[in-house]
């Protein structure tokens, strides 16, 4: 490691990984997203590069003097001046998607010193606008979004009908505009062969479930993103109500199952949560699937308090240092994905170390 | 269904609709052309809030038989272009992405059976541009209300008199 662990949490680990919200025994974050529009100008799918450069001007000087009240400052730059490397970077910060990270020709991207708010320019829509919390906060980051949203339309004519409300690529979006999410984390219910029956359940209630890598598959690390359907014939509030009931019901069961888990499989659980505690502990080379899944059971262990003098934070923040383009930003090189396993398992060994010296 | 333009053999699954200074160009490829040309988002990056791109579902909504299916669309219709992008009710069919704002008025008519399917509704209830503040107030409002509620269940009705009148004076702000 070219720096120490210290010295790569103050500079990588921003905003809602380095702090705890409400419900952070199980909710890790909040994301709200806003798909804007500039009125007929063509979507960016179907747009020129003169169009969106025009997209992307109007957008930096919207910008330019944004005030603290309304989110600013925000650095605003383009795409193509970002390094390829830097791109995976804020892909692994959850700042833009993996479609913004490539065919980067007339994209941009803005965001604020902590992270908690950033925009995508010229993604599916001419705007993205992005707000993440810790822990369930949706209202407060809708909040932020929402600031930063009206300062925005004072500067630029969005594409809107007062019939369909925001205008949008997808008519998948199209209304509020409005993307909630949360992500949750669901050890327990995983362990005790609950977590399919339950995200089934509130999948039925106009909600979109799927695991980390994306819809259809499989929960890595035990973590599931939960978000609204429906964007237009509500209103924002009446979305993230019925978001956060959905999700509160999740919290529920979860940790319904932890309490089970304690009293009726206690040795059972030690027994998974030391033996993930020992391989992240000693071991010399893991894949970023292992660390996940090892990861979270040791996150459970300190949640239900069987592991002492590790901070929960533990989990948030390497699930995305241990990410292939943070672990090439560290060593300043290309890395193969052996070389990758062997970094990430020693990044571990640091953080885990580092911990037991200072307990938090 | 097509072949790939590029490799002639595999079938076209991506459909690219480009209109540069009036002039459309289409590109039909199938997945892994796609991927070599720098066509297809990679999406194997990990943990990510983003999650693969709704399209597949809107076309395959389009494939469903049932009585809402929008094929109660009308002939020559089909090709009848957005004069504002040049986008064609067929191509939204093969993309599942409008072209631009005014699509949502030309095809007003044929959009309205898929917002349904999509949302149950087919009307804008929330936000507003040009209402800065205007979210704000109405949740703050609702804080209040909720609060006014509290305070009257449990019988303090000194501050449930003064958050009435703050609702009062924020509902008057509204006009």
């Amino acid at each position: 490691m070219t720096m120490g662990f210290e010295e790569l949490v103050r500079r990588y680990v921003r905003g809602w990984m380095a702090e705890n919200g409400p419900e952070s025994d199980v909710v890790l974050g909040s994301r709200i997203r806003l798909a804007r529009n500039l009125k007929d100008i063509p979507f960016p799918g179907v747009a020129s590069d003169g169009q969106l450069k025009q997209v992307l001007e109007q957008v930096r000087k919207a910008l330019a003097d944004l005030d603290a009240a309304h989110g600013g400052p925000m650095r605003f730059v383009r795409m193509s001046e970002v390094p390829p490397l830097e791109r995976e970077l804020l892909v692994e910060r959850h700042l833009i998607s993996p479609m913004h990270a490539q065919n980067v020709r007339e994209k941009g991207f803005a965001v604020r010193e902590d992270e908690a708010l950033s925009i995508m320019v010229n993604e599916e829509d001419h705007l993205r606008l992005q707000a993440l919390a810790a822990g369930l906060q949706l209202e407060e980051a809708l909040e932020l979004a929402d600031r930063l949203d009206d300062w925005l339309s004072e500067r630029l004519e969005y594409a809107f009908s007062p019939r369909v409300g925001y205008l949008t690529a997808w008519p998948t979006n199209v209304g509020t505009g409005l993307r909630a999410s949360v992500m949750v984390h669901l050890p327990a219910l995983a362990m005790t062969g609950n977590l399919a029956r339950v995200l089934e359940a509130v999948s039925r209630f106009g909600v979109a479930v799927r695991g980390l890598y994306g819809e259809g598959t499989e929960a890595i690390g035990n973590i599931v993103q939960i978000s609204n359907q429906v964007s237009l014939g509500r209103t924002e509030d009446e979305i993230l109500k019925h978001l956060l009931n959905l999700v509160r019901e999740v919290v529920g069961h979860e940790r319904s199952a932890r309490q089970r888990l304690l009293q009726q499989e206690r040795r059972a659980v030690e027994d998974r949560v030391w033996r993930s505690y020992g391989v992240l502990r000693y071991s010399r080379a893991i894949s970023s699937d292992e660390a996940m899944q090892r990861l979270s059971e040791v996150r459970l262990g300190i949640d239900l308090g069987i592991i002492q003098g590790l901070n929960q934070q533990i989990l948030k923040e390497l699930l995305v240092l241990i990410r292939p383009a943070h672990l090439q930003s560290f060593m300043g090189r290309e890395l193969s994905a052996a070389e990758r396993d062997v970094h990430r398992a020693a990044l571990i060994r640091e953080r885990i170390r580092l911990h037991e010296a200072h307990p938090a | 269904m097509a072949t790939c333009e590029r490799c002639g053999v595999r079938p076209a699954t991506v459909h690219k609709v480009r209109i540069e200074n009036g002039v459309r160009t289409e590109k039909h490829l199938c997945e892994s052309c796609a991927r070599e040309t720098g066509e297809w988002p990679e999406l194997n990056v990990g943990p990510s809030w983003w999650g693969s791109t709704l399209g597949d579902f809107i076309k395959s909504f389009f494939d469903l038989p049932g009585p809402e299916a929008p094929a109660a669309e009308l002939p020559g219709r089909a090709r009848q272009r957005c004069p504002n992008c040049g986008l064609s009710w067929s191509d939204f069919k093969r993309l599942g992405q409008l072209g631009c704002s005014r699509c949502y008025e030309t095809f007003e008519r044929e959009l309205v059976p898929v917002l349904k399917r999509l949302h149950g509704a087919t009307d804008h209830t929330g936000k507003h541009p040009h209402q800065r503040g205007e979210a704000a107030r109405r949740r703050t409002l609702e804080r209040l209300r909720e609060e006014l509620r509290q305070a009257i269940e449990a019988e303090q009705y000194e501050r449930a008199a003064q958050l009435r009148d703050q609702i009062r004076a924020l509902e008057r702000g509204a006009s």
